[in-house]
């Protein structure tokens, strides 16, 4: 046999893909439900659940891809001589195979499938005996060997075609004889020399006169003493019988060619001279022959056969049509499906986490837990029971057939009219997909359904991911992720022991780690130029309230317990309620500022922050604001188009820049029946009753208590500092306005209560400078306020009949929002441009993960609002940090996530170093008890000769060889000393040695 | 009559040799071995792990490379005393172990006497080249003796020199005339080398006139045969652990279990291993045996006495079959 390298190298072929593992098509499915519900619900953090699966299919297939190319085949023999359907042995041997993986070899003659090689048949060499058979006669100098693997992940499918040249296999067809009729020839007819070559092949023909050459075995002698003279035996050896076979100048059919190649060796094998004559130009029956060339040996019979097949060979490269490739590499060798134990309970883990973050979206509830973690652990059992016995009982497929049937009676039976479509997504949708994960788990025997299950859990994955607004969103997508990974990788790889490396450990942990990265930094790519997503879609614009208390009086504010607020009557101190701001009543005292907590009253999934506004008032008298007393129509929801107001300019028919803010609210804390929303609401999702007030501001018949949802579709008029600035003073254009209804619209606006001292309007004139723009002058007074005021919650009330704004302004100069806000709006009343005051919450915290705001009650805030005769009323506010409408740039989800971990990071460095310390110290704590266990089983030395064997892999049988690996002196000090301790009966366990040994081993590990 | 040395094998007068002592003259052979063969010191080293566990050497190789040469340093830096035979045909047991011959004084007065004359067996190392060539009957009762250690003529034993050794070669290329050793015979030897050919620097080394034959001349023994003798007792002792004696014994048991062998290795063949390791184990300097010790000298005491299923008696084949037992086991360690 000669050398692979001597027949030339293996001509590697495209890698290829070539489908998907069964089942992997519901990852699919699972990614295109996720991007649905991405849809649906605007989620961000569906969005990076979908970007880091979209990241993990490319890694595996680069992985794939990289898996393959690094398998080759080393060798391949086959015997050299054969028959049609007969099997024949080959050695096949590949290297770089990962043989705990998935893969499938193909050996074929480009048209016909001669042998099918799972990677788990190879052995620890990569080498594998296998028997061939070959269905048409001819001579066989190469092999395809498609190399089919799944890589790492196992997830799709890539094949390679390699051509593989090897020793010429001689495929002789079934009864094959010397049929080619030979020309034969006897060399002795003239009296050739009679040598002792060759067995006798036919009986005495006679005898003869010697001649010089012949055998003295030869000699006849009787009739040599007869004669007188030497006569001799004239006998035909087999030698001197010649073959000439005729072969016409033409390429030959290979089972023709393969004939010829017989009848060779079969004249060869008899012992004939043999020889080939070949027609000398292509004439069929012409007479001119070349002369015939001697065949000395079967090699030269075997070249004759390739060299008459000539281009006649088959086209062995045709492609499969593309409709006739398979979608799943070959039915036939799911051999390995059956599920694995470890596999089975990581993907068990990872239903768990996706059940337990699905119910905890949904009023989490420990037995709603416990029910399920148990459902799922039992089915996971009992489906790796039917596994191991390769059966499902038909009581199981009685079972699950019940329990579904009846799970969904009883969900149908409890589903009355869908009110709006949260409720279906709260209701049963969960229910049924909790229920379907449940009872697949049941069903999950071999990987095409445990990867259905996986996907299911995916899916629930990403619903619940979509619902959930709390902040812990990301450490449950992360649990789920590590679980999932864990599961996808485990159930790729079969219970064999993977081939060990000679890489040192660091190097080993190094692969992963740097894959994790890597993964991180794609999916952070891929989200960087996702846009944070607008808010949920107006398909399924959700709202929903519960059973809450209806306010007292149509239209009336009704406080979070459903009574009326009481006005504010000047004292301090906890309102007692969460949501009990005094800007959340008719009256707003200006002095009044309740301890409200730091709870969360609400979640906002909004791209944008925005000022949610709540309340509108325009009049004050020196110490309360008071709402105007017309509670504008009652309208019914679901969909309630809000009306234009004052100052609605785009609704007015005024062309203005205008762009939609979705927001959704989901109420977590019992809230008066303000319905809050951005500026200038243009529908209303909201199940009940709104009332929309000329002012602007919306209330509900019902308060809004815990987890109440309803969504806004706000059309925000598109502001810039230059637009405003652009607007000049507009003082100017409101003193324009002369008649009197115009007027009656706009005084209100102006009016300055009797209390307000001269000295606050000089101020005002003092501040404002000639000719500048109200958007100037308003910075301006901002300015001043923030260098001549203080904030503090703790100011002093103003004494009793003092004009608050007189009182913050130049007597205490301590106070808060309100106070701030009350002396901006009169100062520019003052001033002529028209003002009112807004309450309601500040945007809140931008959870980066879930995108969603959070809103705590201290985030509570008023805030002044300008008539801009452009734009309309225009939010100002010295305190909070809420960017114009125009100006809010519009982020990307990977930007987010970067500047949350940053943000994260540095915020909170003494909790991550714990953190961190304390995943070391359980890791460290977890090596320790390992190491103890493996010294108390190996004893020290043990260990430090297992972690010798695993540095230098399988191939080394004792420790000197394995010194010789490294060329190292240490080596060979360790490998005595380990050498010492197995086997000197002499020996003492010394510190110094076993730490001389440690130190050796080390500087082995480090180097490598 | 004869003069032959009486048996020392225990002289209670000599004071026992440390091990770091024996392994000192070992690498002293071993050295001055090497000087004269070019490039094949783990041959050489089995040849004197062999000389010094007190087992016989069988070298199989093609012509020229050596083979006598080795037998040929190994008997001159021993100091003691040295015969060659050459293997034919026509030779008979007779030849090699010495026959009664009839003696007088010449005066024809007195009787006659059958007195023994001893063959060329009796040197302390005995080079027996092409061993294949001679009859059967010839080989068994030069292994006979090799392994008995005595010589019986018409009745009476005469013991051989102690130490003694038998370097046997053969040719396994030639095969007309010969009579290939039958698996008892080829049991008798402690190891098998297949020199080979050397390197291209050897090669040059020695058709250079720095090494090989030119040298010959020049060694002096450097061990006396005493020191032979305390040597083999200073091997007798040292100490072979428990799991290295199991690992032995897997080994043969392996061999006996594998497939392509018909017949696998003796319990003699694991003795004589285990003896191999114990000689190299003095020759770097160690009282105790350590699993590399029988891993690296498991194919030349095993692969001769295992019997393949393709016949031909290949020792070749028994090489690698050994080799691949001693793959498939797990040596013992710490």
């Amino acid at each position: 046999m000669t050398d692979l390298a001597e027949r030339g190298a293996p001509t590697t072929g495209r890698v290829r893909l070539a489908g998907l593992s069964s089942g992997a098509l519901s990852f699919l499915g699972a990614w295109m439900v996720g991007a649905a519900i991405a849809r649906l619900t605007g989620a961000a953090a569906v969005l990076l659940l979908l970007a880091a699966t979209l990241v993990g299919f490319s890694a595996a297939i680069v992985s794939g891809r990289r898996s393959l190319r690094s398998i080759s085949v080393t060798d391949l023999a086959v015997s050299p001589l054969t028959t049609v359907d007969d099997e024949t042995a080959v050695l096949l041997q590949i290297s770089g195979a990962p043989v705990h993986r998935d893969g499938v070899l193909r050996v074929s003659d480009g048209a016909h499938d001669l042998a099918t090689i799972p990677f788990d048949a190879l052995d620890e060499h990569g080498t594998v005996h296998s028997t061939i058979s070959f269905s048409t006669p001819g001579i066989v100098d190469r092999l395809h060997v498609d190399i089919a693997h799944a890589g790492p992940v196992g997830i799709v499918w890539m094949r390679r075609n390699d051509v593989v040249p090897i020793d010429p296999v001689w495929v002789t067809p079934l009864p094959l004889g010397p049929t080619i009729d030979v020309e034969t020839a006897s060399s002795n007819v003239d009296g050739a020399v009679l040598t002792e070559h060759g067995p006798k092949h036919g009986d005495i023909d006679g005898v003869r006169t010697w001649r010089d050459g012949d055998g003295d075995t030869s000699v006849h002698w009787p009739s040599t003493l007869r004669a007188g003279s030497l006569i001799v035996h004239d006998r035909e050896t087999s030698r001197d019988r010649q073959w000439i076979v005729d072969v016409p100048a033409y390429p030959l059919e290979p089972d023709a060619a393969a004939r010829v190649t017989h009848t060779l060796l079969e004249g060869l094998r008899m012992g004939h001279r043999v020889s080939v004559r070949r027609a000398a130009s292509d004439g069929v029956g012409q007479p001119d022959r070349s002369p015939a060339v001697a065949v000395m040996q079967p090699d030269d019979a075997r070249r004759w056969g390739a060299e008459l097949i000539g281009e006649h060979r088959p086209d062995t490269n045709a492609p499969t049509p593309w409709y006739r490739r398979t979608l799943h590499v070959n039915a036939r060798l799911d051999t390995f499906s059956r599920v694995g134990t470890r596999s089975r309970w990581l993907t068990a883990l990872a239903s768990l986490i996706a059940l337990g973050m699905l119910i905890g979206a949904l009023d989490a509830n420990p037995t709603h837990i416990a029910l399920g973690a148990g459902g799922l652990a039992v089915g996971t059992m009992i489906s790796l029971w039917c596994a191991r016995r390769e059966r499902r009982p038909w009581w199981l497929r009685l079972l699950v057939g019940g329990a579904t049937i009846g799970a969904l009676a009883s969900i149908g039976s409890t589903v009355g009219g869908i009110g709006g479509l949260l409720e279906a997504l709260r209701g049963p949708m969960p229910d049924l997909l909790m229920l379907l994960l449940v009872i697949h788990g049941f069903e999950v025997v071999d990987r095409r359904t445990l990867r259905v299950h996986q996907a299911i859990g995916g899916v629930i994955i990403a619903y619940a991911t979509g619902l959930r607004i709390d902040d812990r969103v990301g450490l449950w997508m992360a649990a789920w992720a590590v679980a999932i990974v864990a599961a996808v990788r485990a159930a790729n790889r079969r219970d064999r022991a993977r081939p060990s490396h000679a890489a040192p450990r660091l190097h080993r942990a190094a692969k992963p780690i740097g894959a994790v990265v890597a993964a991180a930094l794609a999916t952070l790519a891929v989200l960087s130029i996702v846009p944070v997503p607008d808010g949920p879609a107006r398909l399924g614009l959700p709202a929903l309230s519960n059973d809450a208390p209806t306010a007292p009086t149509a239209g009336g504010l009704a406080g979070p317990s459903g009574n009326a607020p009481a006005p504010s009557d000047g004292t301090r101190g906890s309102l007692g309620e969460v949501g009990g701001y005094p800007g959340f009543a008719d009256t707003m005292d200006t002095s009044v500022r309740g301890d409200l907590g730091d709870q969360i009253v609400m979640r906002v999934r909004a791209p944008k922050p925005d000022f949610w506004r709540g309340q509108t008032f325009t009049n004050f008298d020196g110490r309360l604001w008071s709402v105007s007393p017309d509670l504008g129509r009652r309208r019914t929801g679901p969909q309630i188009q809000v009306p234009a107001t004052l100052g609605d300019l785009p609704r007015q028919g005024i062309a203005a820049e205008t762009e939609e803010l979705v927001q959704t609210f989901y109420v977590e804390a019992d809230l008066p029946n303000v319905v809050f929303a951005a500026a200038r609401p243009d529908v209303v999702t909201f199940d009940g009753s709104i009332y929309t007030r000329p002012d602007g501001a919306l209330r509900s018949d019902v308060t809004l208590n815990e987890g109440s949802v309803y969504t806004v579709v706000s059309k925000r008029v598109q502001v810039t500092s230059a637009s405003l600035r652009s607007q000049g003073d507009v003082s100017d254009m409101f003193e324009a306005i002369t008649d009197p209804a115009g007027r009656a619209v706009i005084d209100p606006y102006l009016a300055i209560p009797a209390s307000t001292t001269q000295r606050t309007i000089d101020l005002a004139d003092e501040l404002r400078r000639p000719g500048a723009s109200t958007y100037d002058t308003i910075l301006a007074y901002q300015n001043w306020l923030a260098i001549n005021t203080e904030y503090d919650l703790d100011a002093p009330v103003p004494a009793e009949g003092a004009d608050a704004v007189d009182d913050y302004l130049f007597v205490s100069q301590r106070g808060f929002c309100e106070q701030i806000a009350s002396s901006l709006a009169i100062m520019l009343r003052s001033q002529g441009v028209p003002t009112r005051i807004a309450t309601g919450y500040v945007p809140g915290v931008r959870d980066k993960v879930s995108g969603v705001f959070e809103v705590r009650a201290s985030d509570a805030h008023a805030w002044v609002e300008v008539w801009f005769p452009d734009s309309g009323w225009q939010a100002f506010d010295p305190t909070a940090s809420v960017p114009l409408s125009g100006e809010a740039a519009q982020g990307s989800v990977g930007g987010e996530l970067v500047s949350a971990a940053i943000s994260g990071i540095a915020s909170r460095p003494v909790e991550i170093g714990l953190i961190v310390g304390f995943a070391t110290m359980v890791l460290g704590a977890f090596r320790a008890i390992v190491g103890f266990v493996r010294r108390r089983r190996r004893g020290r030395w043990g260990v430090l000769q297992d972690r010798f064997t695993e540095l230098t892999g399988p191939n080394a049988i004792t420790n000197p060889e394995r010194a010789t690996a490294f060329d190292d002196l240490a080596a060979t000090e360790l490998a005595e000393l380990l050498d010492q301790a197995a086997f000197d009966p002499s020996w003492q366990d010394t510190n110094e040695s076993y730490q001389s040994a440690t130190r050796a081993l080390k500087t082995l590990e480090v180097s490598g | 009559m004869d003069t032959l040395p009486p048996p020392i094998q225990t002289r209670p007068d000599i004071e026992p040799m440390s091990v770091t002592g024996a392994s000192t003259i070992a690498s002293r052979l071993a050295a001055t071995t090497n000087a004269v063969i070019a490039g094949k010191a783990d041959v050489v080293d089995t040849a004197i792990a062999t000389l010094l566990s007190g087992g016989h050497l069988l070298i199989e190789d093609i012509p020229g490379v050596g083979k006598t040469l080795l037998a040929q340093v190994l008997a001159a830096s021993v100091g003691g005393s040295f015969r060659r035979v050459q293997g034919t045909s026509d030779l008979l047991p007779g030849d090699v172990t010495g026959s009664m011959v009839p003696t007088g004084d010449g005066s024809g007065t007195a009787a006659i006497t059958m007195t023994f004359r001893p063959g060329p067996v009796f040197a302390n190392v005995v080079v027996f080249d092409e061993l294949n060539r001679t009859t059967p009957r010839t080989q068994s009762a030069l292994l006979e003796l090799a392994e008995e250690g005595t010589v019986t003529v018409d009745g009476t034993g005469h013991r051989l020199p102690v130490p003694f050794m038998l370097v046997a070669t053969q040719n396994p290329i030639d095969i007309a005339g010969t009579h290939a050793l039958g698996e008892g015979s080829l049991d008798r030897f402690a190891a098998v080398v297949t020199p080979g050919r050397a390197t291209t620097a050897s090669e040059l080394e020695v058709l250079a006139g720095r090494q090989g034959r030119t040298m010959l001349d020049g060694v002096a023994p450097v061990v006396s045969l005493d020191e032979i003798v305390q040597l083999r007792n200073v091997v007798s002792q040292v100490h072979v652990a428990d799991p290295l004696a199991a690992y032995v014994v897997e080994i043969l048991d392996a061999t006996r279990t594998h497939p392509a062998i018909r017949l696998g290795a003796s319990t003699r063949g694991g003795l004589a291993l285990l003896g191999l390791a114990r000689a190299r184990a003095v020759m770097a300097g160690r009282s105790y045996v350590v699993a590399d010790d029988v891993a690296a000298l498991a194919v030349s005491a095993l692969a001769h006495r295992v019997i393949t299923v393709d016949a031909n008696h290949s020792i070749d084949l028994g090489r690698s079959l050994v080799a691949e037992c001693l793959a498939g086991i797990t040596a013992p360690t710490a």
